[in-house]
C-alpha cells in the first residue's frame, strides 16, 4: 500500500510539483494551500508524514504544528517545508521532527521523506 | 502615595489591611492554577513583574504554584496595593514586597531582597526586630508610630522613620505563616534627604569650624552614632559603630559614673533633656587624656520617652587645665593662707572688715573667729595712731603696694599690755577676677627674732667693745691680715691717741724704734702661723716716756676653724722690768739691794720671791707672805710643797728650776691656783737665773703677777663671740657673712646653707666662688655696691635661680644685705639675711599663667579670634588671623574701639549685634553674613561665619566679648558659582529636545529635563514619586533595572534601548546612554544621561528585516518550482537524448547558483544591518504616475487601468520607491480582481497633500485583516502571513509611505473589491 503524504503550501506550482515527484517515487500526495483544518485533514486521510509550509494562511504554519502536537491521538510525523533560512532552529522551536529545506534537490527530497516512512 | 499625613493613617492602615485580607479571604474560594501562569501574581509595577521573572525554586517558598493559599491571597492584595507592604514568610522570613515599599530599600537592598530572608537583607537591625517578628509569628502584632531605624541602604547609615505595623498573617489551619509590615515612611525622603543633607552640610562645616566632635545616641538601640574628630578622639576607625559601653569605657574611670547619671537623668522627661557636663575621655590607642565639654539634650515622643539623644563634645582640655591651674593656684592659696605660720589676712571695702585671716594672724592679733567681719579698727584701735590704717586705706584707694621691712608694730594686749612685734609686710590691692579691687591682701612675717637677734649681735659686739674698754690691760685685735682693727680706751689713752689714729699699722710710732722689727717680725710670724705669741716691746706713753709692755696675743679662730686675726692684750711691765734689771745690775750689793728689793716688793701687788737651787724659799716679799698667809719664819727655807703648793705645781717649778740651771735663761709662764682670800686666780710667773761672779746660776728669782682680770676679759671675748655665732647658727632664717671686697664667706649658717643647697665647705670661698649662677642676676651687684657704699639693700621677691643638686631651680626671696662696719665705720663685710618667699610666689605667678593662657589661645587659635575689651568694645586682644580679616594692621586697631579702627564695619548691624550680647549675655553666632571690609586697597563684600560669646569674669559680671569669625566668602562664592553653572546646564539642558537626566552615585535619578516631561505629561512631583520606571514599558522594566544596577554598581557606561510612554500612551523606542562624571581620583561623581528616541530607526531596521525574510522567502519560491521541474524533467529524459538533458542540467546549475546568490544577497544584506536608502529628490509626480500605468496595463491584456484627475505639484521623496509602491497597489489590484476588467486610479490634491486611490473589483479583504495590514505591521513572523496572501509588496509599500510621512490605508468588502489609498505631503516652494 502506498505511504500517504499530506503537503501543505499556499504556492500551487509548489504542490503540483511535489505531487509529481512523489508519485513517481510511488507516494501518495493530497495537498492543501490553507492549513485551517488540519486536524480533520489528517482524520480525513491518515497520513504516514505531513509536509507543512510556515507562510501558510491562515494561522500560519507554527501555530499549525503546534495544533497537531498538542492532539496527543496524532502521531503522524510532521516535517516544515520551507524556504525560511532559520529553518533549523524553527523545527526545534515548534517541536517539528524534522525539515526540508526549499529549494530542494530531488534525491534529497526523497531521501529526507524515506528516512520516516520507509 | 500619601506618605506625608501619618497619624491619621497610622491609625487606620492595620484595620483597612485587615479589612482587605479578611475580604479576600472570604471570596478567595479553592482554586485551579494553572501551571504556566499564576493570578495571584498578576498586576503590580515593577515589583510584580520582579516576583514574576523571580526563580522561586530556589527559595524556601519554592514554586508560586506551591504556595500556601494565605500567602497567595496576601501577595495579591499587596502587588496593587499603592501602601508599602512586605511579607516575611515563613521560619526563614522570605521576603516578598511591593512597589510601595520599595524605596524603604533604597539602592543597596533592592532588589535582591526579594526572595530572600528579613535576617540577611536587614541584618545591621535584625537584634532591633528579631523579638518583634518572633513575637507577631506567636501572633502578637505590634505597632510603632515614627519608629527610627538607622538603615543602610544607600551605602550609608540613615535614621529613617516610620509607621510600622507588624501583623500575623494566619494559614488556613489558624497557624502564623509569616509576618506583614505595613509602613509608612513618615518623612518625605527625597525633600528630607535635601534638606538634612544641606543642614548637615552646613552643620558639618560649623562643627568643622569649632572643632567639635558630635553624637547623636539612640536610646532605642543603644548605638551612637559619632562624626570622625569623636571617633578620632575615642581612639576608634571612621567606620567603627559606637555603642554606649564603649563610649563609657573611654571616659576617665573617675568620671564614668558621673557622666552615666548625667545620661540618665537627661534621658528623663522630666529633667527636660538637657544635658551638660565635662569629663576626660582617654584615647582608646594614644591613651592621650583630653577633657571634654559634653553638650546635648534628649528628644521625647509623646510618650515621654527618649527616642534621640545627641549633640556635641568639644575638646576642653586646654581651658580646663587652666582653669584646673587657677584652682591650684587658689587652693594653695588658700593652703598657704592656712598653714603659712605668718598671719595673712584679706580685708574688705573702705571699713576694711575682716574677710579672711589665719590662725596666725588671729593668735597674733590675740583674738578669735569672731572678729572675722568685723572692721580693721574695731579690732585694732590702736593700730589708727600708728598709721597702719591709713596705708591699707592708701592701697585700697590708690591701688598701691606697701612694703613694710622690720616695722616696728605695737600691740595692746586684752590684759592692756603693749607688745612690740616687728613685721616684715605688704600691703596689696586684693582684686576680683575682673581686676575691681575690693580689699587688701595683706601677708606679714613676724620678724621680731631676726630683728631681736641683729640686736643681740649688735649689742654683744657693743659689750665686747665696752668690757674691754672697761678692762684694765689693753686689748686689741687685729685681722688676718696683720691691721689692726680695734684697740680699747687704756691702751688709747695710754699712748694719746684717738680711736681712729690707734687703728692699722699706728702701733709703730708709739714703738721703741730698735724694737719695732722684732714687734713686725713676732707678729707676722704669729699671724702666718696662727699660733700666740708674746712680746716685751717698749712703748711710748703719752708722757713721752718709753715703758716696757708685755703683749700676748692668740689667734682667733672661728667656730669652723677659720682664723680671724689675733687678740691681743697687754700689760705695762716697765716697773717689773726695771726690777728686773735692779736685781742683775747690782748682784753684788744683795743686801743693798735686798733691802731696796724689800722696801720696792713690799709695796707691789706682784709676787716676788727667791729660791735656791734645792728649790726652798730664800725670799718671799710681803705679798707673797700674804697670799700664803704666813709669815717669814713660817715660809722661808721651806720648799714649794713644805709652803703649800699642791704637788703638780711643785713638780713643774722644780723642773723649770732645773732647766733654769742648765739653760741659765728665765722661764715664763701662767699657772692658776687658789688665794687664800680671792680664790682661784690666775698668774703669770717669771723664774729668772741668779747668776753668780763665775755666772753659774746660784739661785731663782721669781715674779708672779696675779693677771686673773686680764685672762677673764679675753675668755668674755671669745664668750660674746662663741654666743654671738650660736645664736646666728640656729636662726631660723638664712643668715650669712661675707668679708671683704671679695665676699669670703665668714659664716653661714644651716639655713642659708640649706637655702644654696651647700655644705660647710662653703666657708672660706668666696660668695662668688660658691654660686657662680648668680652672676648676671644682680646679686654680685647688689653685694658690691653695699660693700662700697654701705647703704644696706633690702628687696623682696626677688626671683633667684640657684643650681640645686646641677639642677637650676626658681626661687623667690626677701632678702637684705646689711653692711658690717667696723668701729671706725669701715665696712668691712655684709651681712645677708633672708627669707624664702618660694612658695608664695609660685602661687602668684600660676594665677598670672592662668591668664595668660587665655591670651596664648586666642593668638594661636587656627580661626580668627578677638576679644572686645568692656561696653566700648576696644580692642583688646586679637590674633594675626583676626587681623587678616579685618584687613588691617595691629596698629590700626589694638587698643581703640572696633568701630573707631575699623569704621568700615559701621552701621552694618554689627554694634546692635555687640551692644545686644554684653546686655544679655547671650551668644550670638551668624553664617554667611555679608559684610564690606577693606580689601586690598579698597573695599569688598565679604561673608563671613561668626560667633560672639559675652565673656564673663568669675563672678558673672560680663566684661568683654569674645570674638570668633571664619571669612567663609570663598565657600560661598563658590557655592554660587555652582548654582550659577547649574543654572545655565539646566537652561540648556532644558532647551534641548533629547531627554537628559542625571543621577547621583547611587543610580538614584535627580534631574531630568524639560523634555522628559514633556514627552511624558508627568509632573515632577509624580516622577519624583513614583520614579521614573512608571515610563519605561512594562516588558523592558525588568531588564532595564538589571542593566542600570550593573552599571552603577560596576561604573561602566549605561547603553540601553527601551520603550518610553508617551504623554498620549504611545510607547516609543528609546536609546538611552549614561556615562558617569569622574573626578580627578577617578571617583565617579554623578551620572549624565540622555535618552534619544530611536522610535523611526528601530522601525526602519524592523522594516529591513521584514523585507529580507520576505523578500528571501518569496524569491525562494518560483526557484523551487522551477529547479523541481528541472530535476524532474532530467529524470523524463532519457539517456538518448544527450544533449536536451545537458541544457537540463545546465539550467539547473544556473538555479542553485541563483539561489545561491539570492542568499549571499540576503545574508550580506542582514549582516549590513544599516537602513535601507533613499534617494531623495524633487520630481513630477504626475508623470511619473502617467510613466508606470503605462508599464502595468503592458502586463494585462485583460484589465483596464484608468486614471481620473492629476498632480500639479511636485513631490520631493524617492522616486522609484513611490513607483514601486503604485507597481504594488496595481498589480495586486489586477491580481485580485481576476473576475474584473477595470481598475481605477484615482490622483486629488488635498491641503499639502496629494492623495492616490487604486480600486479595484476582486476579492476583497475582511475589516479585521484591514487592521493588522496598517496598525500592526512589527510582528513579522505573523503578518507576514497576511502580506503573503496580499502580495510582499503592500507591506513594503506602506513602509514607503510612512517613510515619506505619508499615510496609506484601504476599504475593502469581501468579494466587492479594494480600495488602497495613500497620501504624501507635497511641500510649497518658499
Amino acid at each position: 500500500m502506498k505511504k500517504h503524504i499530506l503537503i501543505y503550501d499556499d504556492d500551487p506550482e509548489i504542490l503540483f510539483l511535489c505531487t509529481a515527484i512523489l508519485s513517481k517515487y510511488n507516494y501518495e500526495a493530497q495537498t492543501f494551500s490553507r492549513c485551517d483544518n488540519i486536524i480533520a485533514d489528517i482524520e480525513k486521510h491518515k497520513p504516514d508524514l505531513i509536509l507543512m509550509d510556515l507562510w501558510i494562511p491562515d494561522i500560519g504554519g507554527e501555530k499549525t504544528i503546534a495544533i497537531v502536537k498538542e492532539d496527543k491521538n496524532i502521531k503522524t510525523p510532521i516535517l516544515i517545508f520551507s524556504a525560511n533560512a532559520d529553518i533549523k532552529n524553527l523545527t526545534k522551536k515548534v517541536n517539528a521532527d524534522g525539515y526540508i529545506e526549499k529549494p530542494f534537490a530531488i534525491n534529497i527530497f526523497i531521501e529526507t521523506i524515506q528516512k520516516y516512512i520507509g | 502615595m500619601v506618605l506625608t499625613i501619618r497619624g491619621f493613617f497610622f491609625d487606620e492602615i492595620p484595620f483597612f489591611i485587615k479589612f482587605i485580607l479578611f475580604f479576600n479571604m472570604k471570596n478567595s474560594a479553592p482554586q485551579v492554577v494553572s501551571s504556566h501562569e499564576y493570578p495571584f501574581l498578576q498586576g503590580g509595577g515593577e515589583m510584580g513583574a520582579l516576583i514574576r521573572a523571580k526563580d522561586w525554586s530556589n527559595t524556601p517558598l519554592g514554586e508560586p504554584g506551591t504556595w500556601p493559599q494565605s500567602l497567595c491571597t496576601m501577595v495579591s492584595v499587596m502587588l496593587d496595593n499603592p501602601f508599602g507592604m512586605y511579607i516575611a514568610w515563613g521560619k526563614e522570613y522570605t521576603q516578598i514586597y511591593n512597589d510601595g515599599y520599595r524605596p524603604i530599600l533604597g539602592t543597596t537592598k533592592h532588589p535582591y531582597a526579594l526572595g530572600i530572608s528579613t535576617r540577611e537583607t536587614f541584618k545591621e537591625i535584625w537584634h532591633i526586630i528579631e523579638s518583634m517578628f518572633d513575637g507577631v509569628m506567636n501572633g502578637k502584632p505590634v505597632g510603632f508610630p515614627d519608629f527610627m531605624l538607622p538603615l543602610n541602604r544607600n551605602n550609608f547609615v540613615e535614621d529613617c522613620y516610620f509607621d510600622f505595623s507588624y501583623s500575623p498573617i494566619r494559614k488556613e489551619n489558624g497557624e502564623v505563616g509569616g509576618v506583614l509590615v505595613t509602613v509608612i515612611e513618615t518623612t518625605n525622603k527625597k525633600r528630607a534627604e535635601a534638606d538634612l543633607k544641606e543642614s548637615k552640610d552646613q552643620l558639618q562645616f560649623a562643627i568643622e569650624a569649632a572643632e567639635l566632635g558630635t553624637w547623636d545616641y539612640n536610646p532605642l538601640t543603644n548605638k551612637f552614632i559619632g562624626n570622625n574628630r569623636l571617633k578620632d578622639w575615642f581612639g576608634l576607625q571612621h567606620d567603627a559603630e559606637i555603642e554606649l559601653p564603649l563610649a563609657l569605657a573611654v571616659m576617665a574611670e573617675k568620671d564614668r559614673s558621673r557622666v552615666e547619671q548625667a545620661i540618665q537623668r537627661a534621658l528623663k522627661y522630666e529633667s527636660g533633656g538637657l544635658y551638660n557636663i565635662e569629663y576626660s575621655i582617654i584615647n582608646a590607642l594614644t591613651r592621650q587624656e583630653r577633657i571634654v565639654s559634653a553638650k546635648g539634650r534628649a528628644w521625647f515622643g509623646e510618650d515621654k520617652k527618649a527616642y534621640r539623644f545627641n549633640g556635641t563634645l568639644e575638646d576642653i582640655t586646654d581651658q580646663a587645665i587652666a582653669r584646673k591651674k587657677i584652682e591650684e593656684s587658689e587652693h594653695r592659696f588658700r593652703f598657704i593662707l592656712e598653714h603659712s605660720l605668718d598671719p595673712i589676712l584679706i580685708l574688705k571695702g573702705e571699713n576694711m572688715v575682716l574677710e579672711i585671716a589665719n590662725e596666725p594672724l588671729l593668735k597674733l592679733w590675740s583674738v578669735d573667729k569672731n572678729a572675722l567681719g568685723k572692721p580693721f579698727l574695731e579690732i585694732l584701735p590702736e593700730m589708727k595712731e600708728q598709721g597702719f590704717f591709713d596705708m591699707l586705706q592708701d592701697v585700697y584707694f590708690n591701688d598701691k603696694i606697701i612694703k613694710g621691712n622690720e616695722t616696728p608694730v605695737t600691740f595692746i594686749r586684752p590684759d592692756g599690755t603693749k607688745e612690740i612685734i616687728y613685721f616684715n609686710f605688704t600691703y596689696q590691692p586684693y582684686r576680683e577676677e575682673n581686676g575691681k579691687i575690693t580689699g587688701v591682701l595683706v601677708i606679714a612675717s613676724n620678724v621680731t627674732w631676726q630683728v631681736e637677734a641683729k640686736k643681740q649681735v649688735e649689742e654683744s659686739e657693743e659689750r665686747f667693745r665696752s668690757l674691754a674698754n672697761d678692762m684694765a690691760a689693753f686689748v686689741f685685735t687685729g685681722d688676718a691680715e696683720t691691721n689692726v682693727d680695734f684697740v680699747n680706751r687704756q691702751w688709747l689713752e695710754f699712748v694719746g691717741l684717738k680711736t681712729e689714729e690707734g687703728l692699722g699699722k699706728a702701733w709703730v710710732t708709739v714703738t721703741h724704734p730698735d724694737d719695732v722689727e722684732h714687734m713686725s717680725g713676732t707678729y707676722e710670724d704669729a699671724v702666718s702661723n696662727q699660733k700666740p705669741y708674746e712680746i716685751e716691746i717698749r712703748q711710748l706713753n703719752t708722757n713721752g716716756e718709753y715703758c716696757w709692755v708685755l703683749w700676748k696675743g692668740i689667734p682667733r679662730i672661728t667656730k669652723d676653724g677659720r682664723f680671724a686675726g689675733m687678740i691681743g692684750v697687754g700689760i705695762d711691765i716697765t716697773y717689773r722690768k726695771k726690777i728686773e734689771q735692779a736685781l742683775y745690775d747690782q748682784q753684788a750689793e744683795t743686801e743693798k739691794l735686798q733691802r731696796l728689793y724689800e722696801a720696792v716688793t713690799a709695796n707691789t701687788p706682784d709676787l716676788i720671791y727667791i729660791l735656791d737651787l734645792d728649790c726652798r724659799f730664800t725670799y718671799a716679799n710681803p705679798a707673797l707672805l700674804a697670799m700664803w698667809g704666813k709669815s717669814w719664819d713660817e715660809a722661808i727655807g721651806k720648799n714649794l710643797l713644805e709652803n703649800g703648793y699642791e704637788p703638780w705645781h711643785a713638780a713643774m717649778h722644780e723642773r723649770e728650776i732645773c732647766e733654769i740651771v742648765l739653760t741659765k735663761k728665765s722661764i715664763r709662764g701662767t699657772v692658776s691656783f687658789p688665794h687664800a682670800e680671792l680664790g682661784k686666780r690666775i698668774y703669770d710667773y717669771i723664774f729668772a737665773p741668779v747668776l753668780n761672779s763665775e755666772g753659774n746660776v746660784e739661785a731663782i728669782a721669781g715674779t708672779t703677777r696675779d693677771i686673773t682680770d686680764i685672762t677673764t676679759a679675753e675668755e668674755d671675748l671669745l664668750k660674746s663671740e662663741q654666743q654671738m655665732r650660736a645664736m646666728v647658727e640656729t636662726a631660723p632664717f638664712p643668715i650669712g657673712v661675707y668679708i671683704g671686697r671679695e665676699m669670703i664667706i665668714q659664716f653661714a649658717n644651716q639655713s642659708i646653707l640649706n637655702a644654696w643647697g651647700k655644705g660647710n665647705d662653703v666657708i672660706g670661698k668666696s660668695f662668688k666662688q660658691i654660686l657662680p649662677e648668680l652672676d648676671n642676676q644682680d646679686v654680685f651687684k647688689q653685694l658690691d655696691d653695699v660693700y662700697t657704699t654701705g647703704v644696706p639693700y633690702h628687696t623682696k621677691n626677688q626671683k633667684i635661680d640657684l643650681v640645686i643638686d646641677g639642677e637650676t631651680k626658681c626661687f623667690y626671696f626677701n632678702y637684705s644685705f646689711t653692711p658690717l662696719t667696723d668701729s671706725t665705720g669701715k665696712v668691712y663685710g655684709v651681712m645677708n639675711t633672708a627669707a624664702d618667699v618660694t612658695d608664695l610666689n609660685l602661687a602668684k605667678l600660676a594665677i598670672q599663667k592662668s591668664e595668660e593662657n587665655l591670651r596664648s589661645t586666642i593668638l594661636q587659635a587656627p580661626v580668627a579670634m578677638c576679644f572686645f575689651k568692656g561696653e566700648n568694645f576696644i580692642v583688646d586682644l586679637s590674633n594675626e588671623k583676626m587681623f587678616e580679616l579685618w584687613g588691617k594692621t595691629a596698629n590700626d586697631v589694638m587698643h581703640k574701639p572696633i568701630f573707631e579702627g575699623l569704621p568700615e564695619a559701621k552701621d552694618q548691624g554689627f554694634e546692635a549685634i555687640l551692644q545686644g550680647v554684653y546686655t544679655t549675655g547671650t551668644t550670638f553666632s551668624a553664617d554667611g553674613v555679608p559684610i564690606t571690609l577693606p580689601r586690598n586697597g579698597g573695599i569688598e563684600l565679604v561673608y563671613v561665619n561668626f560667633v560672639y560669646e559675652p565673656y564673663r569674669e568669675a563672678n558673672g559680671i560680663i566684661s568683654g566679648i569674645l570674638a570668633v569669625a571664619i571669612d567663609v566668602t570663598t565657600q560661598l562664592t563658590a557655592r554660587k558659582k555652582i548654582e550659577e553653572r547649574e543654572q545655565k546646564f539646566r537652561l540648556l539642558a532644558d532647551s534641548m529636545p533629547q531627554h537628559i537626566w542625571t543621577a547621583d552615585t547611587n543610580g538614584n535619578l535627580n534631574y531630568y529635563n524639560q523634555s522628559v516631561y514633556d514627552y511624558s505629561g508627568l509632573t515632577p512631583q509624580q516622577i519624583d514619586t513614583d520614579g521614573w520606571i512608571q515610563i519605561v514599558h512594562p516588558d523592558d522594566r525588568e531588564e532595564n533595572i538589571k542593566a542600570w544596577i550593573h552599571s552603577v554598581n560596576a561604573g561602566t557606561d549605561f547603553h540601553f534601548e527601551h520603550r518610553f510612554r508617551r504623554y498620549d500612551g504611545e510607547y516609543r523606542w528609546q536609546l538611552s546612554r549614561a556615562v558617569p562624571q569622574r573626578d580627578e581620583e577617578g571617583n565617579i561623581q554623578m551620572w549624565v544621561g540622555t535618552s534619544t528616541d530611536i522610535q523611526e530607526i528601530k522601525q526602519m531596521d524592523q522594516q529591513k528585516d521584514d523585507f529580507i525574510s520576505i523578500a528571501s522567502h518569496e524569491m525562494k519560491t518560483p526557484l523551487t518550482t522551477a529547479k523541481g521541474y528541472l530535476e524532474l524533467l532530467q529524470m523524463q529524459l532519457s539517456e538518448e537524448n544527450q544533449t536536451i538533458l545537458l541544457y537540463a542540467s545546465k539550467a539547473n546549475q544556473a538555479l542553485e547558483r541563483l539561489n545561491g546568490l539570492v542568499t549571499e544577497l540576503l545574508d550580506a544584506s542582514k549582516i549590513q544591518n544599516g537602513q535601507l536608502n533613499y534617494n531623495i529628490s524633487t520630481f513630477d509626480f504626475n508623470a511619473m504616475l502617467d510613466e508606470t500605468i503605462e508599464n502595468i496595463q503592458h502586463t494585462t491584456k485583460i484589465h483596464t487601468i484608468q486614471k481620473t484627475g492629476t498632480a500639479f505639484h511636485p513631490v520631493t521623496g524617492d522616486k522609484n520607491r513611490l513607483q514601486q509602491v503604485l507597481i504594488n497597489l496595481l498589480s495586486n489590484a489586477i491580481k485580485y480582481s481576476p473576475n474584473a476588467d477595470k481598475v481605477f486610479i484615482k490622483v486629488e490634491e488635498q491641503p499639502g497633500k496629494i492623495q492616490v486611490s487604486v480600486q479595484d473589483f476582486g476579492i476583497g479583504l475582511s475589516g479585521q485583516h484591514l487592521d493588522k495590514i496598517f496598525n500592526r505591521y512589527y510582528r513579522v513572523q505573523e503578518h507576514a502571513i497576511y502580506f503573503q496572501g496580499l502580495g510582499i509588496g503592500l507591506y513594503l509599500s506602506s513602509n514607503i509611505i510612512q517613510r515619506h510621512d505619508g499615510t496609506m490605508w484601504a476599504d475593502s468588502e469581501p468579494g466587492k473589491g479594494s480600495t488602497f489609498y495613500f497620501t504624501i505631503p507635497i511641500y510649497s516652494e518658499q
